[in-house]
């Protein structure tokens, strides 16, 4: 499917630049002030954005769909959820279906395709810290001492994902990518993959639990730290206004409050620039 | 001037002349046998004479009314075509019974449609009118002998009752002239009997009618008249007693001894 | 979850399913028939056109139409036309209909001149002879074509999950964060019983039509 994309993501292109050119457009903030509304494009999971009641959007939270609704109020506009392919985040925020990617969106990364995600959304301040992990079954956890007894096995990684980018680089044989991180433990059970790497947030939540009770987190590999970060449109100005209002939040305190509840981390990065102010 | 008059048709499709000159008439009541090989043009005779091929020349009058000026075809409106082409009926070779609807409907339909969609009637006249087609319907029926076949579906039915079916439907409209196009000739040789009986009790009926067939004998016994075909001409015309027993073209001569062979 | 929570998150997700499939049939069915005279009319550019139309949604992805139809407007004017459901449909029904004219044109064809004949030396009109002899004629012959086709429609609803329509497959992947994947196998239970009944359904009308030959 990733193919299907690239290549209308290159014809489209083309029609796009032509037509941006041509086009003296509104500025994103405009836009959204004047909608009175920003779009979050999200995928569900535990802790970021997860329903309390499944299927109900209604109930809807998480760190960071509080966090965005903490955000709207500061700018006087509404925030609205809206569901996404995570593989397909990029034409979403292009093509204006969504205004942000904000859904544990990793910014120090580069994709698969080797571009630098930052190279291709314009983000907000890094929020959140982050890693990934490696999850194998749990019979066959004892294989797994280092990042290199992964190098000839099979990964498996959400497309698109930072995951996906790290699963690369450490194995030579193919990496399946799957359109949710769910469906990576899938492939897990299944045995056509044997190794998955994702948030690690996520894994905290489900791995050794329920149907996933075989699988085992590998404590044994640490891949660098990650940071979340919200991405906004490629030249928008709307990540400065988000900026502005995350660094008010984090003098008021409420920020903090957040982390705490959801038991998560705000990165350095950020708690710095409250002392700065 | 008679009943009905054929001049001058012509027809061509692409560079194939298939008609090259029909001149033909006919007396109101009389029966005319059209008879020849295959690809003599007959059928495109037929069908000409039910517009459903154009003629590229030549007229047809019904009745002292040119019905059909080969000239003035293509300005025909689609209401005139289809009054024009009920003045002549056809038996199709292949009987093309609707086969969704049942033998009474089968007769019934066209009519009943022309009906509902006159609007200068009311709807009690209509009513009237509809029930009068249904109580003709079954007369004819009764006529062909299929009375007890009226709810049987074409499906159900040999060969030889679809024809005589096929007949009872063309007679529904009253045409002025009742055209065959070799009724027998998709039947098994054992049902052309009942088929050319009815036919043969429609002469009786006082109705001009123009048959093409291939059954010698047949057309012997039932014409008043008959016409060889032969390469888009008539070939030779006139009684058939004559025609049958002192044929005065080669062409003829040698297509009556074929089909004579044929036994 | 509970087994009963999970089967009342899956008919939400089934709800959807069976609009998809509502939708594209009310819309497709007689756009498929436009589409077919199109494609046997005798103005030659006209049915050249519409079959190269035909060739083309025939020859692509519906997935790929799917995303050409809900993203390609944004694409071009910065801001989306259509929302995901409405995009579905509009995919949906134009690639149905293409497949649907070409089981209606096969049915027309087919249907012996003598019949078209027969209407009209009894001076019935086009229109008569297409809705009282032509027409019935075809439905007989396309039931079964049509019944496969619109079997496959059941599934190719699936589809519709990637531009997130939230139809039972996609629902079914949400639960996983649940930590359970049977839903996933579960949802075949909902696939089968639709196309069960539509199977006994065009049984049924098969057998309604059999009372007469073509």
């Amino acid at each position: 499917m990733k193919k299907i994309i690239s290549v209308i993501l290159a014809v489209l292109m083309i029609a796009t630049i032509s037509l941006t050119l041509t086009s003296c457009k509104k500025s994103d903030w405009d836009n959204i002030q004047e909608k009175g509304e920003f779009v979050c494009g999200i995928t569900l999971y535990e802790p970021m954005n997860y329903c309390t009641v499944e299927g109900d959007m209604s109930t809807l939270t998480g760190f960071d769909t509080e966090l965005a609704k903490m955000v709207a109020e500061k700018l006087g506009v509404n925030v609205k959820f809206q569901k996404i392919d995570w593989g397909n985040k990029y034409i979403e925020l292009k093509t204006g279906n969504i205004d942000c990617i904000w859904n544990g969106f990793t910014s120090n990364t580069k994709d698969s395709d080797g571009i630098e995600r930052a190279d291709k959304v314009d983000f907000t301040h890094a929020y959140l810290d982050n890693a990934q992990c490696v999850v194998v079954k749990k019979s066959a956890l004892a294989n797994y001492t280092s990042a290199a007894s992964l190098s000839g096995k099979t990964g498996t990684a959400e497309t698109g994902s930072a995951g996906e980018s790290y699963a690369k680089s450490v194995t030579t044989v193919a990496v399946v990518g799957k359109t949710a991180q769910m469906e990576t433990f899938m492939e897990l059970k299944s045995g056509s993959a044997d190794f998955a790497v994702v948030d690690v947030l996520l894994a905290k939540q489900l791995v050794g639990k329920g149907d996933y009770s075989d699988l085992a987190i590998v404590e044994a590999i640490n891949i660098d730290k990650e940071v979340y970060s919200i991405g906004c449109r490629k030249n928008s100005d709307f990540d400065e206004k988000i900026n502005d209002a995350l660094v008010e939040l984090l003098n008021e305190g409420k920020l903090e409050t957040l982390a705490e509840k959801y038991n998560v981390h705000i990165t350095d990065t950020l708690m710095a620039l409250k002392t700065a102010k | 001037m008679e009943f009905l008059e054929v001049q001058g048709i012509y027809k061509s499709f692409g560079n194939v002349e298939v008609l090259r000159g029909i001149d033909f008439s006919l007396s109101k009541g009389e029966v005319l046998s059209i008879i020849g090989s295959s690809g003599s043009g007959k059928t495109t005779l037929l069908r000409c004479l039910n517009l459903l091929e154009k003629a590229d020349a030549g007229t047809i009058s019904v009745n002292g009314e040119i019905i059909i000026d080969a000239k003035e075809e293509d300005s025909y409106t689609d209401k005139e075509i289809r009054d024009k082409r009920l003045r002549m009926g056809l038996v199709f070779q292949q009987f093309n019974l609707f086969p969704q609807y049942n033998v009474i409907d089968n007769l019934t339909l066209a009519p009943k449609l022309r009906v509902k969609e006159d609007k200068s009637l009311t709807k009690e006249e209509k009513a009237e009118k509809i029930e009068a087609i249904i109580k003709e319907a079954e007369e004819l029926l009764a006529s062909v002998g299929l009375s007890d076949k009226a709810k049987s579906y074409p499906c159900e039915i040999s060969g030889g009752q679809q024809q005589r079916v096929a007949i009872a439907r063309a007679l529904m409209l009253k045409p002025d002239i009742l055209c065959f196009d070799e009724p027998t000739s998709a039947l098994d040789p054992e049902l052309t009997g009942e088929v050319l009986r009815v036919i043969k009790e429609l002469k009786s009926g006082d109705r001009t009618m123009i048959i093409v067939t291939h059954e010698m004998e047949f057309a012997k016994n039932v014409s008043d008249k008959v016409i060889f075909m032969a390469d888009g001409v008539i070939e030779e015309m006139g009684e058939p007693n004559q025609m049958f027993s002192n044929p005065k073209s080669e062409k003829l001569k040698a297509f009556l001894q074929k089909s004579d062979e044929k036994f | 979850m509970t087994f009963w929570q999970v089967t009342l998150n899956l008919l939400d997700g089934f709800g959807m399913t069976c609009a998809i499939f509502a939708l594209t049939l009310v819309f497709a069915l007689p756009l498929g028939l436009i589409i077919s005279f199109g494609s046997m009319s005798k103005f030659k550019p006209l049915k050249a056109v519409v079959r190269v139309f035909v060739w083309i949604i025939r020859g692509v992805p519906l997935m790929l139409q799917l995303f050409i139809v809900f993203y390609l407007p944004g694409f071009l004017f910065g801001s989306p036309i259509f929302n995901r459901f409405t995009a579905t449909i509009i995919a949906f029904s134009i690639n149905y209909a293409c497949y649907f004219s070409e089981i209606y044109r096969a049915g027309i064809e087919a249907i012996p001149r003598g019949q078209i004949e027969a209407g009209q030396v009894l001076g019935m009109t086009r229109f008569q002879i297409f809705t009282r002899i032509t027409l019935m004629q075809v439905i007989k012959r396309i039931v079964p074509p049509m019944g496969n086709e619109i079997i496959t429609l059941v599934k190719d609803t699936a589809l519709a999950r990637v531009i997130v329509v939230v139809e039972i497959l996609f629902v079914a992947e949400e639960l996983m964060a649940h930590a359970i994947i049977w839903p996933l196998f579960y949802t075949a239970v909902f696939y089968l019983a639709f196309v069960g009944v539509l199977t006994l359904l065009f049984g049924w009308f098969e057998k309604k039509l059999s009372y007469y030959k073509v």
